[in-house]
């Protein structure tokens, strides 16, 4: 009796049913179209210049470049440059290490401080130049691996 | 004067003998014997309904009647009329035991009945159920996607604002790896919820085909004996009248 009970209940909202299918089909089509797209960016994880494999442009730029004199009378060409803030990841670190050469000199382990822009500045002082132009290659010097990841070089002239 | 007993509050002496006598035969019925008697009735419902004496219709099993000769007509829901003969005793409880048939217009219904039943599995249960189930997998394809979407958004932007050469290699690795859990979520999702979309369109088809082609059996529940009492007595046994003529 209960099951025929049921039966004749299932019945009566059959005909409903039918109606909220179509309903259900609709919606069915609407969410089926819109879920679980493609999540862009997966495959493009290179833009950490902290990543291995960056690939990004240069992460740097030469700000200024000058020569002068030290204390002792001799000349030197001060190449400074700037990582600014757009290029580096969101949670900035207060130092950070950057190894850097101007056209092939002695590399230098440089700690650069965030500023108050939240952009970090370096500078090489380098040897005059008989054809003028200097070349300031810099990476991004790794404490823990002692290692320089990513380094750029861009070119200058006074 | 054939429901004369239903007046009996409206008599007056003195106007009309023939109640009174009417009165005092219904007193030497009350003042009859009377014995427990308990009816089981073999049926699968459960229901019964007992015509005694062609004037009692009776809904329970047991009930007090007077000693001697009885007769009663015993139907079911789904059954053919018996009628039967009894005899009640004295200071025992009499078991009156009865089997019913089924009624051939029951069969008959029945059998068009489960045919009506089949092809609703078909043509409704089984396209609904098989796309409820595309659905539910669908649906869980789609959860597990959107977890692992989270999932892969998170380490993203992990990624992004680190400036750990370990943790990045670290949310590279679980990118990537649940980004492949991901596609094959994806694919789940895609899958089932193609075919749970076509179950629908089938379901939708079958459904209106077997609304237009196929109408529910009915099988009336109407009792015989409906239309014999007019005067239904109160199971309770309560209340007694007695059609005469």
């Amino acid at each position: 009796m209960k099951s025929k009970a049921i039966n004749k209940l299932s019945f009566n909202l059959f005909g409903n049913l039918i109606s909220a299918q179509v309903v259900v089909f609709v919606f069915a089509l609407f969410l089926f179209s819109s879920c679980l797209k493609k999540i862009d960016g997966v495959n493009e994880l290179n833009s950490n210049i902290y990543d291995y494999e960056y690939s990004g442009e240069c992460w740097f730029y030469i700000d200024d470049a000058y020569s002068y004199f030290n204390d002792f009378g001799q000349q030197f060409v001060k190449i400074e440059a700037v990582l600014p803030e757009e290029k580096f990841p969101g949670l900035q670190p207060n130092l950070i290490f950057i190894t850097c050469n101007v056209n092939d000199e002695q590399e230098v382990i440089f700690n650069s401080y965030i500023n108050t822009k939240g952009d970090f500045e370096f500078f090489y002082d380098a040897q005059v130049s008989s054809d003028n132009e200097y070349c300031l290659e810099a990476g991004l010097y790794i404490q823990d691996r002692d290692t320089t990841i990513n380094k750029f070089t861009l070119c200058t002239n006074l | 004067m054939i429901r004369q007993g239903l007046n009996i509050f409206h008599f007056n002496f003195k106007s009309n003998l023939r109640v009174v006598v009417g009165l005092i035969l219904s007193f030497n019925v009350w003042g009859q014997q009377k014995a427990p008697v308990k009816f089981l009735v073999d049926n699968d419902n459960g229901y019964f309904e007992i015509f005694l004496d062609k004037s009692k219709l009776l809904k329970l099993y047991k009930d007090t009647l007077t000693v001697g000769k009885h007769t009663a007509e015993i139907w079911s829901y789904g059954y053919d009329v018996k009628e039967i003969e009894f005899t009640v005793l004295p200071d025992t409880l009499n078991e009156v035991y009865v089997k019913l048939d089924r009624s051939a217009p029951y069969l008959a219904y029945a059998e068009s009945y489960k045919t009506y039943r089949m092809h609703f599995h078909k043509m409704v249960t089984l396209p609904v159920s098989a796309t409820l189930s595309c659905g539910i997998v669908s649906g869980i394809f789609l959860l597990n996607g959107y977890d692992l979407k989270k999932q892969i958004d998170l380490d993203m932007i992990g990624y992004f604002v680190s400036s750990d050469v370990d943790e990045i290699e670290a949310y590279k690795i679980a990118v990537d790896e649940n980004n492949k859990k991901y596609s094959i979520c994806r694919a789940g999702y895609y899958t089932f919820g193609g075919l749970m979309l076509v179950g629908i369109g089938t379901s939708i088809y079958t459904g209106i085909k077997f609304r237009n082609n196929y109408e529910e059996p009915v099988y009336s529940k109407q009792s015989p004996f409906s239309t014999r009492t007019g005067l239904n007595f109160s199971p309770s046994g309560i209340g007694f009248i007695y059609r005469i003529g």
